[in-house]
């Protein structure tokens, strides 16, 4: 039997407290890993999660967490700004690493982090990984199989750039005063927060992009939270048009939104010459498209008239690491991914989520902001 | 009050497909008096199908015919702005199909041309007239879904060869033409019409082919180059926090998603925009998608492109200005002019013109009838 690895947390916030933390004290994940220790800024925070979680250390500083040197992996789930960092830290330490979502907040960044992650050896994961679901990963087959016929045209988008308003900021004490103020601040809005689930699901099944514009504006230039105003200075309203290798055009929108009459939250529409793929049903906790909806296309070398449907789903418990109890935790697909870490590591494979993908994510919401500020079409770099 | 005497320049398949069968509907208030086109069989044909009392194959002499009060233009994209410019120099009103012209400049000309010769100038698409966006015009002034910061629209204009296309297709493909001029226009209209002005615009263009093979019709066996990019795709900013996307081409086979989506603070509409008969479904504050079935205002279904001749003719009789106006067009047009720019030269454009309040939905609202709640 493999041995059970260590693992401390970095940023103890509204997604630790929601999903990571509860994920992880169920007895199948402490079989596989186990938390020794948590990190975070506000040192009673850090006191009162470890007390809540039964975690036997805290700190307040990722070196003190690297100085033990008592963990295989470093969970990184701060605000974006400060993945960069935590992360970079913990794999010159030596230390396998998850880093949620965007990975960093630059291209150079993430660079630099995937070369420190080589020359380490060690094994770095980024969230979200799309393909940990398998009705992704058939998604992907059927549009590299021309099931659609040469795909030109998708759209996406995501919503809920609220935080402020996340019922756990709502209450007293350390573990509910969590400040969403970070969110609006250059380097954080919309596009890394929420749009990146659409441009990951995208990328996953259309590959990468070659080109990206974008418009932004602000819809809600004031926040409330706990009776403070939060004066944003990111646009809260954005729409993000790509260019795919493939030639596929496509785009992504990251604001609020109520919904779509066809395609649901952080689902996906993808057209081809022959047919189209409509993701028509989306788990809310994981982001996952549950169902879709193909009319038309190639089916066994036959083109199919557009009038004829078919339809794929798959269950959340599809996910194999999403069973039983964490059905009913918040942010499943967090779990899966670092289940998944942890099993590249004991099985010494690579992870799925992959550092590769992320880094061309994180170079698309750059380069997104920058078309925005300069009104420039921005050519990319990275692929994966 | 006097029947406006009416000519068709232009009997291809949208005359057939589309005017010419609903043209009795305004049978109190107009009469078909002449139909002009290419082939002297086809048009000798609708003209005795549909009892106009005069043919012709060339419009110059049509035009001369001093009877005639006013020309409906339904020919090729590309002789839009020729044979506009001569009916209104002949002394006609026109409605023109959509695009008003291929470029702003000739556009401009056009409208300039009606105001001096002080003849009427309707622009298609009439989407402004059609019954679910109406609708949704109401339901935004009643701020029924909140501010709209968000919205999509799509133009679908279907991959060539185009089965059961009766005329010749070139025209669509060839310079001058393209799916923006031809399908964008319709989200473009309705967004500008319920939004107002466009302040930017961003976009990509592709050319997935490079020409086709017409399959049937008199053009059957043509090669027909395609001159203009067949994937267009704009981001707009409205400013005031609002942005859209819109999509138009010919390169994949069709979208069950809405042609209009509004997104607002507090719910979404979405609607057809080539269909009188199709609901509009509304995500309101209850969270539910609610199906609203619109009365029947004219056409059964389909797109009801008749509504532009009968504003024509309604505002000869009653001398007042069209809302299907030039400057409506031309903007739209500038859009997608500065769309083509943008994606060549990759830079967002600054959009010059803009639009007065010509939009500001009638008194006597549409009522809508039982509204059904979809789970």
């Amino acid at each position: 039997m493999s041995k059970i690895l260590q693992a401390g947390l970095v940023g103890c916030g509204s997604l630790a407290q929601r999903g990571i933390l509860p994920h992880l004290s169920l007895l199948d994940a402490q079989e596989k890993v186990q938390l020794t220790a948590v990190v975070d800024a506000v040192p009673e925070r850090a006191r009162l999660t470890a007390e809540r979680f039964h975690i036997p250390a805290h700190y307040t500083r990722i070196e003190d967490l690297l100085e033990a040197d008592d963990v295989d992996i470093v969970l990184v789930a701060t605000p974006i700004p400060f993945h960069y960092q935590n992360a970079l830290a913990a794999v010159c330490a030596g230390k396998h690493v998850y880093v949620q979502k965007t990975m960093t907040a630059t291209l150079d960044e993430a660079n630099a982090l995937l070369a420190a992650r080589d020359q380490m050896g060690v094994k770095l994961a980024a969230a979200p990984g799309f393909a940990l679901f398998p009705l992704v990963n058939e998604m992907r087959a059927l549009i590299q199989n021309d099931a659609l016929g040469a795909v030109y045209l998708a759209y996406t988008y995501t919503i809920g750039f609220a935080h402020e308003q996340e019922t756990i900021r709502g209450g007293q004490g350390a573990l509910a005063e969590i400040d969403p103020t970070w969110y609006y601040r250059a380097g954080a809005g919309p596009v890394p927060d929420v749009t990146v689930y659409a441009l990951q699901l995208a990328t996953t099944i259309l590959g990468p992009v070659a080109r990206v514009t974008s418009l932004g504006n602000k819809r809600a230039p004031l926040r409330e939270w706990k009776g403070n105003s939060i004066a944003i200075q990111v646009n809260d309203n954005n729409a993000l048009l790509m260019e795919f290798v493939s030639g596929a055009l496509g785009f992504a929108v990251g604001a609020d939104s109520q919904g779509s009459a066809r395609i649901p939250w952080g689902g996906l529409g993808i057209y081809g010459r022959a047919g189209s793929l409509e993701v028509s049903d989306v788990d809310w906790a994981s982001g996952y498209p549950l169902r879709v909806q193909i009319n038309g296309g190639v089916w066994d070398g036959q083109i199919i008239s557009f009038d004829q449907v078919r339809e794929l789903a798959y269950p959340l418990s599809a996910q194999p690491y999403i069973q039983g109890e964490h059905l009913k935790l918040e942010e499943p697909h967090v779990y899966a991914d670092i289940m998944d870490l942890v099993d590249s590591i004991q099985e010494n494979r690579l992870p799925r989520a992959s550092g590769e993908q992320a880094r061309h994510i994180v170079e698309i919401v750059q380069k997104a902001h920058l078309a925005q500020e300069t009104g420039i079409t921005q050519t990319l770099e990275t692929t994966f | 009050m006097k029947k406006i005497k009416l000519a068709f320049l232009g009997v291809g398949d949208v005359a057939q497909r589309d005017y010419l069968p609903e043209l009795h509907r305004l049978h109190d208030k107009m009469e078909l008096v002449a139909v002009c086109g290419k082939s002297a069989g086809r048009v000798q044909s609708v003209a005795e199908q549909y009892g106009a009392q005069k043919w012709y194959t060339d419009y110059a002499q049509m035009l001369r015919d001093a009877e005639i009060d006013a020309i409906a233009n339904l020919t090729p994209i590309q002789l839009h702005f020729e044979t506009t410019r001569a009916a209104l120099e002949a002394g006609k009103h026109v409605y023109t199909e959509k695009p008003l012209a291929s470029n702003v400049a000739d556009a401009r000309i056009l409208a300039r041309e009606a105001e001096q010769c002080q003849r009427k100038l309707v622009c298609a698409p009439c989407v402004m007239l059609f019954p679910q966006v109406r609708y949704a015009q109401q339901l935004l002034r009643e701020n029924a879904i909140g501010a709209i910061f968000s919205a999509r629209g799509y133009g679908h204009g279907g991959v060539p060869p185009w089965s059961g296309y009766t005329s010749d297709p070139s025209p669509f493909f060839a310079r001058g033409g393209g799916p923006a001029l031809d399908m964008a226009v319709y989200p473009l209209h309705a967004l500008t019409g319920l939004l107002g002005a466009v302040q930017r615009v961003s976009a990509m263009t592709a050319r997935t082919q490079e020409s086709f093979i017409v399959a049937d019709g008199p053009a059957r066996g043509k090669r027909v180059p395609i001159e203009v990019d067949d994937n267009w795709h704009l981001l707009l900013d409205f400013g005031n926090g609002r942005l859209a996307s819109v999509q138009a081409n010919n390169c994949v086979q069709d979208s069950r998603a809405p042609q209009l989506e509004l997104f607002g603070l507090n719910g979404t509409i979405a609607l057809n925009l080539l269909d009188v008969s199709a609901p509009v479904e509304v995500l309101g504050a209850g969270a539910t998608w609610e199906t609203v079935p619109l009365p029947r205002t004219g056409r059964e279904s389909g797109p009801d492109h008749l509504l532009g001749i009968e504003q024509l003719v309604d505002c000869i009789q009653t001398n007042s200005t069209p809302t299907l106006n030039a400057a409506h067009a031309i903007h739209v047009l500038e859009i997608i002019e500065k769309a083509a720019q943008s994606a060549q030269q990759g830079r967002t454009l600054e959009i010059e013109t803009t639009l007065q309040g010509q939009f500001a939905p009638k008194s006597g609202a549409l009522n809508c009838l039982s509204r059904t709640s979809q789970s």
